[in-house]
This record gives structure tokens, C-alpha cells and sequence, in this order.
């Protein structure tokens, strides 16, 4: 059986993103949706002369707490609805709030190196990106490669490692020009988003938050209760979130969309939407399984989970999700469960598992890569001998459609799966004998390894 | 409280001979309401309601049972 016990791992790995040179590219990594600081000030040095300026700029001790711990101060300026400020004093960053004046005060000051805006671009896991910094900047890049690892300790010593106002600096290396003007599709093996197989006669199920039915993208292509179907009790299939329209459009975004850009890897693939999460992107294992029953029974070869639950290291894979899995994974007119690995790690300083349900033995877990082919920084990875990953795909500001009508670029290991989801339709069209297994095989066959096989597995696939 | 009993190959091949009466009795045995009868057929899971987790234990320990996972909560990744 094709599962993840038993395939042989023989690919040679190519050396790791770590040791190439890049853009700097940084992340905020946050946890709630509450109110957030709005910049990052990157001070020249460690110095008395930053909170000096800070005073002056009308920041002050915060409620009578001036410190919440040795090297940190947490500081306020006073204003209603302002998220506190935290002066990281021994690294030369501070994390505040501030408007558009103060940050120009800021970055004019002579203490301060730059100035970074706090936005967010993701979810469930926002994640702000600083693609490119001008050619040459080796001080910038050298420096925030050391905030990054200060930082990050400073962090891990505040017992805020993976979550809080943690800020992860990815590792510095190439940029293949290549590879920045055919992301997505051109990670995957469609160069000029290009593939002779579209999907044609393939079905493929993707049970996430719904779809927005009235997305220009998918006129004529998706009807409620009919193709479109809600899991979830008291919410019909319309996306009242924005995640299930976005991977529906990774799997099945049209050749032509309407933003003029292709972003789907099978436009031509029969698509079956199943609603399992709610609007608030939460969903019960009850209407997973009630939706992956639904997709198996109504002809789906190929289903696409992008969603999950943590799992600490060494504790078990779900055994009811194995069952299910495992049942469809051996059946011949069964069907291929592919799912996101997790977005909990917070590289390089901690790893998360994979969570279930990709842990599972007989469901194809995906990490997700960045532009560079790069496994992200949040992307869960092997931990134990129960969850491993097994291929990789682009999750790092992936283009696709949004409820609205829109598009958003996000990330996430959510973002990878149904690109997983996608190549394999296109080699389902290649080849409508595979069976499960077969495909499974298939897949990680086509993959061009990316890293670490922990990270990534065995690496990312290709598309035929 | 839902629970998701997943069963023995052999008990899943022996529920499947069962006439209705016996099947409802079955689930009855296992303290269980609201079954997917479906599921049961398909996955060889009995997907369920259960008055009292106490039951659980007792449950885990019967010789048809592979596991039991109470119902959680997944979310967007």
C-alpha cells in the first residue's frame, strides 16, 4: 500500500534553502485578531538613546508597568484603543503603535534603521512579507538576520516562541527571476502556467468553509445542493469566510479569469464543494466525515483538506480519520485524501508535528514552499514517527479567488494542499486508470525534492 | 456528547449480517444514540451520541472496538 509507512525514501536532496542567498523576508507571526501594534522600529543599535527618543515621541510606562521582564518594557502612549507598546531593549526593536506622523519621525530619526508596517495578509495565520530590499543592502540584510535570531531568543526566553508578537526572519538566499515571474504554477512544473492536461473528466472534492457561488470565476460551474453542498448545520454552502473559495480556486480557478491572471492548476476538473467549516472556519469532525462520505459516494478521485487540529509531538494519529483514509486509499473506485500539514512551526526555533488530520498514515500530508521552493517557516513538519510529510507545494502568498467576488494572495499549508489537489487531477486526465494508491505513488514520484525530508518530504510535485 | 466508535474489521462484518432489530440492539449495547447507520456500513465507524463519558472507558474496552475519538473541532489551515 501506498501509505506513508511503507513507500522507500531514495531521491537524493538538494542542499538546504538555508545556505542561498536572498531578499530579506520577514514575518509577524500572530495568534488573535485582537488589536495590534501597527509598526516594527528597527533601531540602529541597543541603546539608552532609543527609549530617550521613545519619551519624546510621548510613549511612557504603560498602567505603572514599565517592564514586563528583563530587557522589555512595555510602554503606552495613552491614547484609547492604542495596543501597548514593547520595547525589546537589548535587541534595538520596538513593536508600537503609531500613525502615519510618528512613523515618519521615526524613520527620519537618526537611531532608526527602518520603520516596518505590522499588516495583515493571511489567515488563519497572518504573515507580513518583505519581498524584496534593494540590491546590495548586505549591512540591512546582515542586520535583521540578527535581530531575527535575538529576537527570536529573547522570545523563546519569554516563553512567546511560537506565538505572541514573535518576529521570524526567514533565511537569506537567491531570488531566481524565474522563479518570482511564474509563481505559483511554474513551482509545480507548469512553466507559463502551462500543462497539456486540464483536468477534463476528473472530479475533485474540496470540503473546506463553502464557496462564493456568485464568483465570477465559477459561473456556471457550481450549484447549490446540487455540486455544492453545506455540512454544517444552519449555514448554507455560500462562503461567508473567504478560505474554501480560495482553494477551490487553486484546484479549479478557470484558464481565463476574471482578474485576467490564471490561478487554478485544473480549470477544466469537475468540481464538488463540500461546506465542513463553518463561516468562522471551525468545523466538526462529524461534518468532515459526513462530507468526505459525501465526495467518495458522489464520484470524487481526489479530496482536498485544508484544515486540521494540533497534535503535540508523540501524541497519536487519529485513528478515525486512518480508518476512513485508509478504507478509500485501498478501494479502487475509492479516493485520495490529501491535507494540509499545519501551519504551527515557527522555523528556525521550533518545529511543530504535523497535525491530524495529515497525520494519519493513509492521508497525503503537504508543506507548504515559498516562491523560492523554500519550506515555509510555519509549515508543520515531522516530528515523531507517526505524522510525516510527504510532498510539498507553493502555500506562501498564493493568488486566488475570495467570497466577494475577489481575490486575495494568502498563506498557508492550506494554500499548498489543493495545488496537491490539482496536479493530481492532471494526472488522473493523464492516466484515469490510477488507481488511489497508484496516484499516491504517482505523486511522489513527480516531486523535484526542496529541503529537508522532515520539511517537505519528498519534495514538490510536479505537475505532468 | 458525539463520540466516533471505530470498530474491528471482524465486528464491522458482523454488524453488516445484522438484521435491523439486532443492529438497533447493538447500539443499545453500546450506549449509543443517533447512529449513523451509513458510516457504519461504509467506514465501519459508529458515529454517535453518548449520555455519559464514563462510558467511554467500557466502551474502549470492548473486544469489537478498535477506538473511540471523542467528536473535535478542526479549523482552516
Amino acid at each position: 500500500m501506498a501509505t506513508k509507512k511503507s513507500t522507500t525514501r531514495s531521491k537524493a536532496r538538494r542542499q538546504t534553502s538555508s545556505t542561498r542567498s536572498s531578499p530579506v523576508e520577514a514575518k509577524i507571526a500572530t495568534t488573535s485578531a485582537e488589536h495590534r501594534p501597527s509598526h516594527l522600529v528597527l533601531f540602529r543599535r541597543p541603546s539608552e538613546a532609543n527609549l530617550t527618543l521613545c519619551e519624546r515621541m510621548g510613549l511612557k510606562a504603560s498602567n505603572g508597568v514599565s517592564s514586563i521582564r528583563a530587557g522589555v518594557s512595555l510602554m503606552s502612549h495613552g491614547r484609547s484603543g492604542e495596543a501597548p507598546s514593547r520595547m525589546y531593549s537589548n535587541l534595538g526593536l520596538m513593536v508600537t503603535d503609531l500613525d502615519d506622523n510618528e512613523a515618519d519621525v521615526y524613520s527620519n530619526a537618526d537611531e532608526v534603521e527602518m520603520v516596518v508596517r505590522n499588516e495583515l495578509r493571511s489567515l488563519p495565520d497572518p504573515t507580513v512579507e518583505i519581498e524584496e530590499t534593494p540590491a546590495g543592502n548586505d549591512t540591512l540584510i546582515a542586520y535583521l538576520h540578527g535581530m531575527h535570531d535575538a529576537t527570536a531568543a529573547a522570545l523563546r526566553f519569554a516563553g512567546e516562541s511560537s506565538v505572541g508578537d514573535a518576529v521570524m526572519l526567514s533565511s537569506v538566499s537567491a531570488l531566481p527571476p524565474a522563479a518570482l515571474s511564474n509563481y505559483p504554477l511554474g513551482l509545480i512544473g507548469m512553466h507559463e502556467g502551462y500543462s497539456r492536461f486540464t483536468g477534463a473528466n476528473v472530479t475533485v472534492a474540496v470540503l473546506d468553509t463553502g464557496i462564493d457561488l456568485q464568483h465570477a470565476d465559477f459561473a456556471g460551474r457550481v450549484s447549490a445542493n446540487s455540486n455544492a453542498v453545506s455540512f454544517v448545520p444552519n449555514e448554507s454552502v455560500q462562503d461567508g469566510h473567504g478560505h474554501g473559495t480560495h482553494c477551490a480556486g487553486t484546484v479549479a480557478g478557470p484558464m481565463q479569469s476574471a482578474a485576467n491572471r490564471r490561478y487554478g492548476v485544473a480549470p477544466d476538473v469537475n468540481i464538488l464543494i463540500g461546506k465542513v467549516l463553518s463561516n468562522a472556519g471551525r468545523g466538526h469532525d462529524d461534518q468532515i466525515i459526513d462530507g468526505i462520505d459525501w465526495a467518495a459516494t458522489s464520484g470524487a478521485r481526489v479530496i482536498s483538506l485544508s484544515l486540521g487540529s494540533r497534535r503535540a509531538a508523540g501524541e497519536p494519529a487519529s485513528v478515525l480519520y486512518e480508518r476512513i483514509a485508509s478504507r478509500l486509499l485501498a478501494s479502487d473506485n475509492g479516493a485520495l485524501l490529501i491535507a494540509a500539514a499545519g501551519n504551527g512551526s515557527a522555523r528556525p526555533h521550533f518545529i511543530a508535528p504535523v497535525e491530524n488530520p495529515a497525520a494519519a498514515r493513509s492521508i497525503m500530508a503537504v508543506a507548504a514552499v515559498d516562491r523560492q521552493g523554500r519550506v515555509w517557516n510555519s509549515s508543520s513538519a515531522q516530528r515523531d514517527a507517526i505524522g510525516e510529510v510527504n510532498v510539498a507545494a507553493p502555500g506562501v502568498l498564493v493568488f486566488s479567488s475570495w467570497a466577494g467576488g475577489g481575490y486575495q494572495s494568502i498563506s498557508g499549508t492550506s494554500m499548498a494542499t489543493p495545488h496537491v489537489a490539482g496536479v493530481a487531477a492532471l494526472m488522473l486526465e493523464q492516466d484515469p486508470s490510477l488507481t488511489p494508491q497508484a496516484l499516491w505513488q504517482r505523486l511522489e514520484q513527480s516531486a523535484s525534492t526542496a529541503g529537508e525530508q522532515t520539511d517537505v518530504g519528498y519534495g514538490i510535485v510536479q505537475a505532468p | 456528547m458525539k463520540i466516533h466508535v471505530v470498530l474491528k474489521d471482524s465486528a464491522q462484518a458482523e454488524i453488516e449480517e445484522m438484521s435491523p432489530e439486532s443492529f438497533t440492539q447493538y447500539v443499545q449495547k453500546m450506549r449509543l444514540s443517533n447512529v449513523n447507520v451509513d458510516r457504519v456500513k461504509r467506514f465501519g465507524v459508529l458515529t454517535g451520541d453518548i449520555d455519559d463519558p464514563k462510558w467511554i472507558a467500557a466502551l474502549e474496552r470492548d473486544s469489537d472496538v478498535e477506538a473511540v475519538e471523542v467528536d473535535r473541532v478542526k479549523s482552516a489551515t
